[in-house]
């Protein structure tokens, strides 16, 4: 059986990208159609309905995970994906991230100013849970290998 | 046979089954010695290479990724007709290890058509990791012909297969008698094939293949033979066994599949340890090819790479435009020269082929993405997602690849829909898939979303390629309803493994492609930014000077201020400029050719061409113009592609439909702003 403690880890942080959707969702709402009382947090929860679609996805593949049927195997499948997932979201942001720093260097080279932010990068929800979502993929691996699954 | 290889070099031709490493052996047989062309009749590409194995020059054609050698879809004919009629000297089947026995139906189908066949048995490093052991000696004893064990990625087993080519050269040796179909049926082989020896018209054909395949009622064979008394023979044993066996063909298929079985039996076996369990593919299938969840994991996944493509690729972007742009545009004005030299190098050629070479990181980053969901095996699983979908607008799940490969380029697009065996899948799907929205395109939305839609550039961009797509399949109703009426066929596609991929695979196949960018941007619109040069410094009032492309109130005297003008009004409702026209009519020959335009009309009398396209255009007209741009008629290459496949007839339905839809969708967006007061 998956361990109660990780399946408490994987709806948490199931949840988390949930919410982190739902801001998402409501920040591109906010921005794009003039809906409700303006962006919330969005340097963590961009108002992106790409972004958004990624944190659906993670967040209803682990919740999937913690809260499926009694079938250890579909468990196990859902929380891979779903913090693979969430992993190549953290490593996308990272190479995001460099690049913009390069980007500046290559604009500041030709006299021009360019606006750039490595902690505005680095505080989005993609960073800050798929340092988790690491995690869970380690888990998650480690859990497959002991159910026999052939890699 | 010495005489013969001095006479003409030894003709080799590479057969197998799709994804099963083809491409990866044809490069390490002819070491990138290889060219492009056409099979006759046909726009299928014909892939051909040249190599030394040892004295002897060899020539090789590498045939289209088959299953099997029917006349049902154009790439089997093709190969078919090459084996057939082109008699080459050896036939490298190449097999997938971990799928043997499926593999060997097209082994069992070259074996009968009586060809010189050598086996590569490649991937036998993934069939061992899988736990499936195979006796290549003895498959190659069952087979009666040679197996050689390669693994092509890492050129592994290249050499003994050169060493085997040869020794097949040498020494053929053909199995036309490797199914056995039963007592009745050989009966009726044998019959047919000695009146068959006698015919002169199928003189060079192995009869025994004659035989079975007219048995079958292939109309292709049936053709070939052609004599009426011999048809009548046929057709009237195939009635008699029909009542006695069921459908000939569904027998005989059944027949093969059953020899392919007893040979792997007999020459494979599953190790204990890996009979049983789970593998990683069946984890990841679980929720990839989930019907709920699997939707929008495919959605992240392909906008991850969109995020890679676009904001990645960022700062080489800004190093090709500051280099090429800036430093190289402004360093051509400063040359002690004519100025009209400097002026068609730097605000002619430079100005037009620089403003598209700048999105050759953004486009080599997209094929990347691309290239790695394919070495993956995920595009398989995309394709097997969307196939109910599909269903809903009367497509084939086969649809979607030609749909995917028009993000690529249209032209391929198009070809691939070939391999949709119901004609009226493959027409509709030939006619709708240029309106997936092309890497030529690209340039377009960024540079009209950067000018206009700043952060929202991106977005801007990717719901281009969202309404393309809903486009291409409002468009397949219409036509199934329309012109193409009946059922849709059934969707059969095999889910391969999911491999890790290498890296120097996916970097080459994504700069095979990227190439072909390149090579248009060195060739086409070279030649565009040089002619459109040329009618912007002259005019009906004869010769202008460079400084017309600094002056407007001059431009508008030149040629291309004629041609802009004259094709205007019919954009007015949109708000175009009449640059923005012209930049559309050389946008026909390709369409990276509108922002190679842009940049050479709107670039002059300094200013970047973004600053004066947010001028130019407002929020609403610019997104028009991006609609029209991703619908209105396809560029030539596509168009004759379309004629190839189709006919002149579909090529102008293609042409028209696309010109009128893209109208009226930029019409419709520019109603949308006005109610919305954007």
């Amino acid at each position: 059986m998956i361990v109660s403690w990780l399946r408490v880890f994987s709806a948490t942080l199931g949840s988390l990208y949930f919410i982190v959707a739902l801001l998402s969702i409501y920040n591109w709402a906010s921005e794009t159609l003039s809906i409700g009382t303006g962006p919330v947090i969005s340097e963590f929860a961009p108002g992106d309905l790409g972004m958004f679609i990624i944190y659906l996805a993670v967040g209803l593949s682990l919740l999937v995970a913690a809260f499926s049927k009694p079938d250890e195997m579909r468990r196990v499948a859902f929380m891979l994906v779903g913090s693979l997932l969430g992993t190549a979201a953290l490593i996308v942001q990272l190479l995001v991230a460099i690049a913009g720093l390069a980007d500046m260097y290559v604009l500041a080279m030709a006299g021009e100013e360019a606006e750039f932010s490595l902690a505005l990068e680095l505080v989005r929800a993609e960073v800050i849970l798929g340092i988790p979502a690491l995690i869970a993929l380690k888990f998650a691996f480690s859990k497959a290998r002991a159910l026999g699954v052939r890699f | 046979m010495e005489t013969k290889a001095v006479a003409k070099p030894l003709m080799m031709a590479m057969a197998g089954n799709p994804n099963v490493g083809k491409s990866e052996l044809f490069n390490a047989i002819t070491a990138g010695h290889a060219w492009v062309g056409n099979w006759p009749g046909v726009t299928v590409e014909k892939k051909m290479g040249r190599a030394r194995m040892g004295d002897l020059e060899v020539e090789i054609v590498d045939l289209p990724g088959i299953y099997g050698l029917t006349a049902y879809s154009v790439d089997e004919l093709v190969a078919r007709d090459h084996i057939v009629k082109e008699k080459p000297d050896v036939v490298i089947d190449v097999i997938n290890a971990t799928s043997l026995e499926r593999n060997l139906y097209l082994t069992i189908s070259l074996l009968e058509m009586g060809a010189n066949v050598v086996v590569a048995l490649n991937m036998i490093d993934l069939a061992e990791k899988k736990g499936l052991k195979i006796d290549a000696q003895r498959l190659s004893s069952l087979l009666g012909i040679p197996v050689v064990p390669t693994v092509a990625i890492e050129r592994r087993g290249v050499e003994q297969l050169r060493r085997a080519v040869l020794e097949a050269a040498e020494n053929p040796r053909r199995n036309v008698e490797i199914v056995d179909y039963g007592r009745d049926m050989e009966e009726a082989i044998a019959k047919l094939s000695s009146t068959l020896e006698t015919l002169g018209s199928v003189e060079g054909y192995e009869p025994r293949w004659l035989a079975i395949k007219l048995l079958e009622g292939d109309p292709e064979v049936e053709k070939i033979v052609g004599e009426g008394s011999v048809l009548a023979e046929a057709s009237e044993m195939r009635r008699r066994l029909e009542d006695k066996l069921g459908s000939l063909e569904d027998y005989i298929i059944g027949k093969r599949y059953e020899a392919a079985s007893r040979i792997t039996s007999l020459s494979a076996s599953l190790l204990e340890a890996a009979k049983a369990g789970v593998t990683l593919t069946d984890i990841f299938d679980e929720v990839l090819t989930h019907k709920v969840i699997g939707i929008p994991a495919a959605l992240a996944v392909l906008y991850l790479i969109f995020r890679i493509a676009f904001e990645v690729s960022a700062p080489l972007v800004d190093l090709i435009d500051v280099t090429v742009n800036g430093w190289l545009h402004d360093a051509t004005l400063m040359l002690a020269i004519p100025t009209w030299i400097s002026s068609l190098l730097a605000d002619g050629i430079i100005a037009g082929v620089g403003a598209v070479l700048v999105f050759l990181p953004t486009i080599y980053f997209f094929f990347l993405g691309l290239s790695f969901l394919e070495d993956v095996g995920y595009m398989s699983r995309l394709a097997f997602l969307v196939d109910r979908a599909m269903h809903l607008f009367k497509l084939s799940g086969k649809s979607v690849i030609p749909l995917i490969i028009g993000f690529g380029c249209n032209v391929p697009a198009v070809m691939a829909a070939r391999a949709i065996e119901d004609e009226n899948d493959r027409k509709t799907t030939a006619l709708v898939s240029p309106l997936a929205s092309c890497s030529a395109r690209l340039p377009v939305y960024l540079v009209i979303g950067g000018a206009l839609f700043g952060v929202y550039a991106g977005a801007a961009a990717l719901s281009m390629y969202v309404i393309g797509i809903v486009l291409a399949l409002l468009m397949a109703v219409f036509f199934r309803k329309v012109m193409f009426r009946g059922p849709s066929s059934g969707f059969i596609m095999e889910l391969p493994p999911y491999l890790r991929p290498r890296t120097r695979s996916v970097l080459f196949k994504a700069w095979e492609r990227t190439e072909k960018f390149l090579r248009k941007a060195g060739t086409i619109i070279f030649s565009v930014a040089v002619i459109i040069w040329l009618l912007s410094v002259t005019g009906p009032g004869g010769y202008l000077g460079p400084e017309a492309l600094g002056s407007p109130a001059l431009l508008e005297g030149s040629w291309v201020g004629a041609l802009g003008h004259a094709v205007e009004p019919v954009f007015a409702p949109m708000n175009w400029d009449w640059r923005a026209a012209a930049a559309l009519v050389f946008g026909f020959l390709a369409k990276e050719v509108v922002v190679g335009t842009m940049g050479v009309l709107y670039g002059g009398g300094g200013g970047t061409l973004m600053a004066k396209l947010a001028s130019a255009f407002t929020p609403i007209s610019g997104f028009a113009y991006m609609l029209f741009v991703l619908v209105y008629v396809p560029c030539v290459a596509t168009i004759g592609v379309i004629k190839s496949e189709l006919g002149a007839k579909y090529a102008a339905i293609a042409l028209v439909y696309e010109l009128v839809l893209a109208y009226v969708v930029a019409l419709m967006a520019m109603g949308a702003g006005a109610l919305l007061g954007v």
